[in-house]
């Protein structure tokens, strides 16, 4: 099939779920033999959407990416209020206030409908990825009708996505592909519609190799048991939440575990002896540190899907997650490779449970493996995602797209 | 001597009109002579002190009597009092809303408007002598035939804020919750002063022109659909910072005042503004569409925006005169030497000497 | 107006006049920004136009429900998923075969006329409209408030119509109480005829009782001690419960009894509940809670006796909202096919010895002949009005 992507940002550089998710997908498909473009900015970062990668066509590997500049940055002081109004007030908003809300923020990109249409006339599927930009909110309604279309939504319940502008939107697209069981009920349970979906997940890699050794080296641990995080420093993601909770377990419990900290700090945390904060760290050393790990938490209250999530399972480690976050209680249920905490004392419960039976952790992470290559082994997912590919296709056939794209 | 009564659709206190009335009523019977007010719809407050608009109260009179009429609304009741007046007639139009601004909220209201424009008319031939509020309502009348105009502004008292001691407490409350600029609109809530632009102007200048601007509008809602309109547009703007203050007495209106960074009005119809001579009362700079009789009363006064301007000059002009505090110095000078000028009329003292001329 | 004189400083206001372009021509403005405000205004002018027709809407469609409503035998299903149950079913359905049909003749007369009513009212409102929007948007308005009031007003009562229909709960309004007094009894003389019931739960608790009403059964078991919890769809009762400190919820049920843990149950019991529900429902909150009550438990299920006609022209037909009777026997048959190990039959409220025929004096054949009859006419005629069926899981 020929597919075309759409995306707020691409590159082997850019940081974020949703977008590597996106660049996964593309790549797979081309070893899969499909034609993929990819519709995006030159954009590296959704704070501003300045431009950093040259416009015009590339091949990022094996992948057509077709960059459009972006028409202004973003404008902080104007999207923050705005955001702060629209997306956090009280309904109803008018609607021609959140449109400008979602022009705001952006990215607002130089001949988009133009390149949209075009990229439409020459594929058989659309794709979109992520419900929350206006790259998907003015593609989808432009060419929903059209064209057969997917929208990865990438959803999670925060307050922007109850702006009833996506309403509409969410009615728009041929066929979803959902990340988990839970998004279809969020799906539901936000917009009021249960859409004709399928749910794909994201793959994993399964061959998860490295040396923890050399981590721990790098970082001055010996045999220290660590509880390693990945992930942006953001009290969204529950960071801060994740090191309270370390540091009253450390004052309750002395000894020598450590919480090892994979990420950029958006919000730096506060200096402890027993965290180590890392920045941001390639693949190599993000799986030498994941093989070493006692355990791998993940506090976030907002996830779609938690690729890091998967890949700690599939590094046979045992996971701690958020209980409030329903995904990741999702994923704990279904492996049955861990625990879902609900506040301190579940949290500490759980590491005391972890830190007193290896032969539990053991079984645990036998079960992760279990569910990742059960579930979302890459050829797994693909296969999948394929055939929910051709379905959209098959449900759009009946659209006459040369009557359609004028 | 001949009596001198004074004929007015609806009269209560703190109403422009009504004060002035009362204040010509004053100055006639300190002349000792004898001056009755009328009107068709009295508050409970002056039931004792204006009559009733009926043949009856109105009782005996001579041909010599001068009945003033204040026009400013219609009332189906008005030409046959007048009818039955066998007396002089002075009018003295207040000027009416043109109707098509009430039609969509309240036809009956729009109607008594346009009734109101239609007994100017009728009258035209037996006024004895007319004044108007303004020039520009000046112009109105010489429209429909009316000539050898006098012009008397409805002002009775010039210091009725600067004498009233602004309320402690909300002047304490002001300072210490409302944002800076807080922009002060004072007037009733009604479609023709067009409160909607200065919500809209105030989403702008808040959403893209970095303020962070609290919106005072003083002033009761007389119009319960268009109140609840402006109600609505906040919410859907999501605007925080916008206060409806209701009805206010003196004393709290003299805080407003003095707390304002500005006075702004939007309005597209004045005949004559009241909050305007305020604000120059107490040296407070004004931001206003030069409109209708605006730039009459304002004279050099404030800032001025075309009369064609919308929302979105309005809202640099909120950005520019907030953050520019020479301007601002400049505008409340501007507002203190436009008053020096008013203070050397004597509106009262005028009117009664013009009907003297035909007493 | 022309430009007026630009009191203050014209230079200021040609500045601002130059910002405001630059702000239009950088983007930073939505374009059309100042006609989106003055729309908007003008659509907030325009008011409840829309919701005249939201009204217009849910009252056809209120109408439609009402034609819809499909009464026929056919629609009591005879099937059943229980072996033998089917049969059990047109047994039962032959019984009452004859009170079921009256009821449904005049049923269908009735909403037969209620549609034919209701039908032209939405053609007169949607001309009505249609007229309407050749005026002027003012007199629109005006007429258009009225008209979404006397809509509301119509639709509400298509509503109550609606629920009025068997099997729909019923809003009684202010009277209700007194109707439940009238039609059950005071609560006292309530509380006494269930004591004997609640002598046997004494060990039996968790009990979930099941439309507890008025409450008078949870307050005999808190007297006795008797650890209880309450479901009842009626809010008011609900409230009017919980204000007694009585453990309370608002709710169906079928859904409390889904929501409670598996064997965690002492007893389940449904007094004069049963006769409301549709069959369906019936057969499944029997078996679920066959699911929920622990080993030794009970069921206890309380409802009018379909074999006294007394009780047909005294019990059942007083309550609107009975949507069906349940023949002892087929109660009997659907407890034991769900699981409870023993069931039995209670046969309670006799009717008065007043209404009831006597016997004649005498020892001689023709009196016995005579008295015969007469106790025959009674069990035929005059049953007891209610069975108490009693099953142990």
């Amino acid at each position: 099939m020929k597919l075309a992507f759409v995306v707020q940002r691409y590159g082997l550089e850019v940081a974020g779920g949703a977008e590597r998710h996106c660049r996964e997908f593309a790549e797979r498909l081309v070893e899969r033999g499909h034609e993929v473009t990819v519709l995006t900015n030159c954009a590296r970062s959704y704070v501003d959407w300045s431009d950093d990668y040259e416009p015009g066509d590339s091949v990022v590997n094996g992948v057509t990416v077709r960059r459009l500049r972006v028409v202004r940055p973003r404008d902080a002081v104007v999207f923050d209020d705005l955001n702060a109004r629209v997306a956090w007030g009280r309904p109803p908003v008018a609607s021609f206030i959140q449109r400008e809300w979602m022009r705001q923020q952006g990215p607002e990109m130089d001949g988009y409908e133009g390149a949209l249409l075009d990229l439409a006339r020459s594929h058989d599927v659309v794709i979109f990825f992520t419900y929350l930009y206006s790259t998907t909110f003015t593609g989808l309604l432009l060419l929903a009708g059209r064209v057969p279309t997917v929208l990865h939504p990438t959803l999670h319940d925060e307050a922007p996505a109850y702006a009833s502008i996506y309403r509409q939107m969410f009615r728009m697209p041929t066929l979803f592909a959902l990340s988990t069981p839970e998004e279809v009920e969020l799906v539901e349970r936000i917009y009021g519609v249960r859409p004709r979906h399928r749910v794909i997940g994201v793959g994993v890699d399964l061959a998860i190799e490295g040396q923890p050794d050399r981590f721990r080296k790098q970082y001055a641990l010996t045999t220290e048991p660590y509880l390693l995080y990945v992930g942006r420093l953001d009290p969204g993601k529950g960071s801060d939440e994740l090191f309270d909770f370390f540091a009253a377990y450390k004052i309750r419990r002395p000894g020598p575990l450590k919480l090892v900290v994979l990420g950029d700090p958006i919000k730096a945390l506060p200096a402890h002896p027993d965290v180590i904060v890392t920045g941001f760290v390639d693949d190599e050393v993000r799986n030498d540190a994941l093989l070493g790990a006692q355990a791998f938490v993940q506090p976030s209250y907002f996830e779609s899907f938690s690729m890091v999530v998967s890949e700690a399972l599939s590094a046979g480690l045992p996971v701690l997650v958020q209980a409030h976050c329903e995904v990741l209680a999702g994923h704990v249920a279904r492996s049955g490779a861990g625990f879902a905490y609900r506040g301190y004392a579940e949290f500490e419960t759980a590491v005391d449970i972890l830190l007193a039976h290896p032969e539990l952790v053991a079984e645990f992470g036998r079960r992760g493996r279990a569910y990742v290559e059960r579930e979302y082994a890459w050829e797994t997912v693909m296969d999948r995602y394929e055939s929910a590919l051709s379905e959209a296709f098959d449900l759009g056939a009946e659209i006459n797209v040369e009557s359609a794209v004028r | 001597m001949t009596a001198v009564h004074q004929l007015l659709v609806g009269a209560s206190p703190g109403d422009a009109v009504t004060e002035f009335a009362l204040a010509i009523r004053k100055g006639l019977r300190a002349a000792h002579g004898r001056s009755e007010m009328y009107a068709f719809h009295r508050d409970p407050v002056l039931h004792t002190d204006v009559l009733p608009a009926d043949h009856e109260s109105i009782g005996d009179h001579s041909v010599d009597d001068i009945l003033i009429y204040h026009s400013s609304i219609g009332q189906p009741e008005t030409v046959q009092v007048l009818d039955a007046w066998r007396g002089r007639i002075v009018m003295y139009f207040h000027n009416i809303v043109p109707f098509e601004y009430f039609y969509p909220y309240d036809p009956y209201w729009a109607s008594l408007l346009a009734l109101g424009r239609m007994e100017v008319t009728v009258l035209r031939d037996r006024a004895v002598l007319t004044v108007a509020n303004s020039e520009y309502s000046a112009d109105d009348l010489r429209a429909v035939g009316y000539d050898d105009i006098h012009i008397i502004p409805p002002v009775s008292s010039l210091y009725r804020l600067r004498d009233a001691v602004p309320t402690p407490s909300t002047l304490v409350h002001l300072e210490e919750h409302m944002t800076y600029p807080m922009i002060l609109y004072v007037g009733q809530l009604l479609p023709q002063k067009r409160v909607d632009m200065l919500i809209d102007a105030l989403h702008i200048s808040r959403t893209y022109l970095g303020l962070r601007p609290t919106l005072m509008l003083a002033g009761p809602g007389r119009l319960g659909r268009f109140e609840s309109l402006l109600k609505n547009k906040v919410r859907e703007l999501a605007l925080p910072g916008v206060h409806f203050t209701g009805h206010k007495n003196a004393e709290d209106l003299a805080a407003l005042f003095r707390h304002a960074t500005f006075l702004v009005t939007a309005s597209d119809w004045e005949s004559y503004c009241v909050p305007l001579v305020e604000a120059m009362s107490l040296g407070v700079p004004i931001i206003a569409r030069a409109t209708t009789v605006v730039p009459e009363t304002l004279g050099g006064a404030g800032l001025q925006l075309p009369a064609d301007s919308g929302a979105a000059l309005m809202a640099e002009a909120f950005a520019r005169v907030a953050n520019d505090d020479e301007l601002r110095l400049s505008l409340a000078e501007s507002s203190t030497a436009r008053f020096a000028e008013l203070e050397k009329l004597d509106p009262v003292g005028d009117f009664i000497a013009a009907i003297g001329s035909v007493q | 107006m022309t430009e007026a004189s630009e009191g203050g400083d014209g230079r200021i206001v040609t500045e601002l006049k130059r910002l405001l372009a630059e702000h239009q021509a950088s983007g930073l403005y939505p374009s059309g920004m100042e006609g989106e405000l003055v729309a908007h205004v003008n659509r907030l002018a325009l008011g409840p136009s829309r919701d005249l027709t939201d009204s217009i809407g849910r009252f056809e469609s209120s109408v439609r429900d009402v034609a819809t409503v499909d009464f026929s035998l056919e629609r009591i299903a005879p099937g059943s998923t229980i072996p033998g149950g089917a049969a059990m079913h047109r047994a039962v359905g032959r019984l009452v075969a004859r009170y079921i049909e009256g009821v449904m003749i005049q049923l269908i007369e009735q909403r037969q006329l209620l549609v034919a009513a209701l039908e032209p009212v939405s053609d007169v409102l949607r001309n009505v409209v249609e007229q309407v929007g050749s005026q002027r948007q003012s007199d629109f308005e005006s007429l258009t408030a009225e008209l979404t009031s006397r809509i509301d007003d119509l639709t509400l009562s298509v509503d109550q119509l609606r629920r009025a229909t068997p099997g729909m709960p019923v809003e009684l309004g202010p009277d209700g109480e007194k109707f439940v007094e009238r039609f059950r009894g005071k609560a006292r003389d309530i509380r006494e005829h269930y004591r004997s019931v609640a002598v046997q739960l004494v060990s039996d608790g968790p009990v979930l009782d099941i439309g507890f009403g008025r409450g008078e059964f949870l307050d005999l078991l808190a007297s006795m001690g008797v650890d209880a919890f309450g479901v009842e769809p009626d809010e008011q009762l609900v409230e009017r419960a919980r204000a007694r400190g009585l453990h309370v919820e608002c709710g169906g049920g079928l859904e409390w009894l889904h929501a409670c843990e598996d064997d965690s149950l002492g007893a389940v019991t449904l007094f004069q509940v049963i006769e409301h529900l549709p069959a369906g429902d019936s057969v499944e909150l029997i078996r679920t809670a066959a699911r929920k009550i622990r080993h030794g438990g009970k069921l206890m299920i309380e409802t009018v006796n379909p074999l006294s006609l007394y009780a047909f022209a005294h019990a059942f037909y007083t309550d609107p909202t009975h949507t069906r009777l349940v023949h002892p026997e087929f109660l009997e048959f659907m407890v034991e096919a769900s699981g409870f190990a023993q069931s039995h039959i209670e046969w309670r409220s006799p009717p008065p010895p007043k209404d009831v025929l006597e016997a004649v004096p005498g020892r001689d054949a023709v009196a016995k002949a005579i008295n015969e009859n007469v106790s025959r006419i009674n069990r035929l005629l005059f049953a007891p009005q209610d069975y108490l069926l009693v099953a142990v899981r």
